[in-house]
């Protein structure tokens, strides 16, 4: 163990100790339930500073990558620590395209998911789990673009067929994003949808060690492979502690605006001792950063197309409620969090509700294969220790005398 | 917050209470819900260890057989996850990928939304899905599951087709509650962290299954098997044994990370291999293997005294598992077979104390760029150069160096293994006024030092301006010379 100069402590460069013994013998006896002080990896993708306010991805401010990066970009700024050039990023782009297709036994599988009318999220676990049929490669680099490349398609297909349609091929001349929404409509998309949607892709692709993300580590820390280990990722995303989901953010605006009253809704919500859903973060002390990348993203869009009044009800909400929970709750300030603008935006969109948590992770996979290779370049198999609560000596009783 | 402990491994980390297991490393006991190991493999039916982890206490005999059917209810799969794995057999992919397509999909046909039979349908289907497997490998049509058999025999009779012999299922039994938990391994956290988020069970079997799958987890037994079929009768296994450990140093089988003594699962497992051999005659794998532990212990005795390595439960399960005729190519798979009650049972545990594993990362990137557009971006190789208009930037950064100043503050961090804090570099620099200190460090960093918790160090640039003035071309011994 180094003791660092600020007093850390810094276990990475503890010797193997010579017994077992001796070194479970310097396990800290106190209890780490949700690591939320333990840093248990480097990293270069993103740093988030709370107090600030502030997200840095690859090295760039988050408002400057969201509104200027194709996905494609974002996801080889992650992969390579830089940004390509044109021609990097046109066989960079060909590359992926190349890699959408799924096999026929996974969209029976997901034929048969949304018969079931099965969680999206239940449809994309099993799809990803099987993205390794059809597709023969050993290489990690390889896996990593085929997992970005291929939930695009297992996320339509299961919505095609939810909603009682053929899947859509995937186009290789359209761009990533907008491949994903001409394989949810089967039409062309408006440009002004793609780049509302890049701008999503782009804000949301890393964030640090959330629990997907972390899964997605542990498991790489085997040295298993990425399907797994992204698969993993994909069953953690779907729990409701894990965020990322702004489904009842959409519901609460929708039923907000039909009543035109946001000061009323808001009074009656908090006076019923409500939760306003997209309102405050663990790790943000003031506005999440994400929120204001994604708000000036849903302007531009509304701004452009129909729903107007939407987008103009939806800022006066948000003021309304910033303000009315900050004299609800003086000495907790609840800003507004990054699934607010989300549902926002990706209503805005056409994106349907019941797929909001899995176009979340049609961004997050580049972060959570980008954390994998990290993982693999330095590695060290994360297993943690627990304090054990339970009987000590027990023994066996015949089943007659229990 | 900042986090004040980094810990990669989270080896010196405890994450979580448990009630389902405990380990003494220094006596080498295993106990599980207090219950020695010993005592469980000899005496328990398999569903009774997974009834124990799930509730704490032996089962009565009606709580028994309600659990059993429950299990075996639970067995079938859909034509759908069929197809699955029927093309997972027919592309060569391994057993344990299939087991995490089919566990994937493993709410299909069944209803999940009640979380404990979700925990149930876990257990009940790795034997289907791996026995179908096989079944396609070798190009038979899978058997369905028989719902009058308990857990084991019915695995061993959906691969065979057959009834298998009493003395087989016993065996196997005994090796799948040997298994069946072993404290916060990467399986078995990668579960946890699933559950910490309120996911459901088969999310967090699937996750658990791909940690499972890695060659520093569950993979390790296909090494073991592989070793042990390239020794053959004539060996001298002190001579081996050397020859790898001086070779490239690898012993697979040897040296649990959690005992400073055997492991006390490889000698219920030894013991259940030997029994085998009395009927069967056939024991000159176990022979060989044992003969090689011995020659193993010898060697790591004779090294140091101090570090020996042991036999762990792996290497006496490829044994046990070759003896029983199971094909090798199931061993990782049929370890999740074992363990998926531990998971199971760990995954509630995390689920009901509502705590949200996050943890933090140390951050060792660029500081803050800014962004570059598409058709000014340059490497070297794929880009024609730009024109000295664009270089402006570039020539002010290599400015910041002209100023032995700033040289002088490079060299220190250059000189020291660890991060510097700013009083360390103050008191070793010569620059006294602290105002000249401050501006000078600070035209240096983002580009040439970076800032962390831990204090100030090189940025990868940092050092190679210093290592092109100190080595290559010795620029700064020619220059002070």
């Amino acid at each position: 163990m180094v003791i660092g100069g600020r007093g850390e402590m810094d276990f990475s460069k503890a010797l193997s100790p010579i017994l077992p013994s001796l070194y479970i013998s310097m396990v800290d006896q106190e209890l780490h339930r949700g690591l939320e002080d333990i840093a248990v990896a480097e990293t270069r993708l993103s740093t988030i500073d709370g107090e600030a306010g502030e997200l840095i991805i690859g090295g760039y401010p988050v408002e400057e990558l969201a509104k200027n990066a194709l996905y494609e970009e974002s996801v080889f700024l992650l992969f390579n620590d830089r940004l390509p050039t044109k021609s990097e990023l046109e066989s960079f782009r060909t590359e992926l395209a190349g890699y959408r297709k799924i096999s026929e036994e996974i969209k029976q599988v997901l034929r048969q998911a949304a018969r079931e009318n099965a969680d999206a999220m239940d449809a994309l676990r099993m799809g990803v789990a099987a993205a390794n049929l059809g597709f023969d490669s050993t290489e990690s680099t390889d896996h990593a673009k085929r997992l970005v490349s291929v939930i695009p398609t297992i996320v339509t297909t299961y919505w095609r067929y939810r909603s009682g349609k053929e899947p859509v091929e995937p186009r290789d001349d359209l761009g990533h994003t907008a491949n994903y929404l001409y394989m949810l409509s089967g039409e062309e998309p408006d440009p002004a949808a793609v780049r509302g949607l890049e701008t999503y892709l782009n804000t949301v692709v890393d964030h640090g060690l959330n629990a997907s993300t972390f899964v997605a580590r542990s498991i790489a820390s085997s040295d298993s492979d990425l399907v797994s280990a992204v698969t993993g990722a994909v069953g953690s995303l779907k729990g409701p502690l894990h965020g990322g989901a702004p489904g009842p953010v959409l519901e609460m605006l929708l039923v907000a605006h039909e009543s035109d009253d946001p000061e009323g809704y808001v009074q009656e919500k908090l006076d019923a001792g409500e939760r306003l859903m997209g309102f405050g973060h663990r790790v943000y002390r003031t506005r999440d950063p994400r929120a204001e990348v994604l708000s000036r993203a849903a302007e531009r869009l509304y701004s452009g197309s129909g729903d107007r009044a939407f987008f103009g009800f939806v800022e006066e909400f948000e003021e309304t409620a910033v303000s009315r929970l900050s004299d609800h709750k003086p000495d907790r300030k609840l800003e507004t969090n990054v699934e607010f603008y989300t549902a926002v935006l990706l209503y805005g969109v056409g994106i349907p509700q019941e797929l909001f948590t899995t176009t979340f992770a049609v961004s997050r996979v580049g972060g959570w294969v980008a954390h994998c290779l990290e993982q693999a370049a330095d590695n060290k198999i994360i297993r943690p220790v627990s304090i054990y609560v339970g009987d000590h000596n027990r023994s066996w009783t015949p089943a007659e005398n229990r | 917050m900042t986090p004040s402990v980094f810990d990669p491994g989270l080896s010196f980390t405890a994450v979580a209470e448990t009630g389902l297991s405990e380990i003494d490393s220094d006596t080498g006991e295993l106990r599980i819900q207090g219950f020695s190991i010993e005592d469980l493999a000899e005496n328990a039916a398999y569903e009774e260890v997974a009834w124990l982890l799930f509730n704490g206490r032996l089962p009565t005999d009606k709580e028994l057989a309600e659990f059993t059917n429950e299990l075996s209810s639970a067995r079938s799969l859909p034509e759908n996850v069929y197809s699955l794995i029927q093309a997972g057999a027919e592309e060569g992919v391994p057993a344990i990928d299939v087991l995490r397509m089919g566990l994937a999909a493993g709410n299909l046909y069944f209803d999940s939304e009640d979380t404990l039979r979700a925990t149930r349908r876990v257990v009940a289907i790795c034997p289907t899905i791996i026995a179908a497997y096989w079944r396609y490998r070798r190009e038979l049509d899978p058997i369905p599951p028989r719902d009058d058999l308990a857990h084991t025999e019915n695995f061993l009779y959906m691969l065979s087709g057959v009834e298998p012999a009493e003395s087989t299922v016993e065996k196997l039994e005994t090796y799948l509650t040997t298994i069946i938990e072993h404290g916060l391994n990467a399986s078995t956290f990668a579960a946890r962290i699933i559950g910490s988020t309120g996911s459901d069970p088969l999310s967090a079997a699937t996750g658990a299954v791909g940690a499972l799958k890695g060659p520093r987890h569950g993979g390790a037994l296909e090494r073991i098997f592989e070793m042990l079929t390239g020794l053959d009768d004539g060996m001298d296994p002190t001579t081996y044994v050397r020859e790898r450990l001086e070779g490239d140093g690898s012993l697979p089988g040897f040296g649990h990370v959690l005992y400073n003594t055997r492991d006390p699962r490889a000698k219920i497992i030894e013991q259940a291999a030997e029994r085998v051999g009395e009927k069967q005659d056939s024991t000159s794998f176990l022979r060989n293997a044992q003969r090689l532990e011995a020659a193993a212990e010898d060697y790591f005795t004779e090294r140091d005294p101090e570090r020996q390595l042991h036999a762990t439960v792996d290497y006496y399960a490829a044994v046990l598992l070759y003896e029983l005729d199971i094909p090798p190519e199931l061993f990782t798979a049929i370890f999740a077979i074992g363990r998926s009650p531990g998971w199971m049972a760990h995954y509630i545990e995390q689920l009901e104390s509502e705590t949200l594993l996050r943890p933090r990362t140390r951050y060792i990137g660029p500081e803050e760029r800014s962004w570059i557009s598409r058709s000014d971006r340059y490497v070297a190789g794929d880009s024609s150069p730009p024109s000295s208009d664009h270089l402006k930037g570039i020539s002010s950064i290599l400015g910041t160096l002209s100023e032995p100043a700033r040289l002088e503050l490079l060299l220190i961090l250059y000189e020291s293994a660890e991060p510097l804090s700013y009083s360390s570099i103050r008191a070793q620099s010569s620059i006294e006024d602290k105002g000249r200190f401050n501006y000078h460090l600070r035209k240096l960093r983002s580009i040439y030092i970076t800032n962390t918790d831990a204090g100030y160090s090189l940025s990868d640039t940092g050092r190679k301006v210093v290592e092109m003035l100190v080595d290559d071309e010795q620029l700064l011994a020619r220059t002070i010379g």
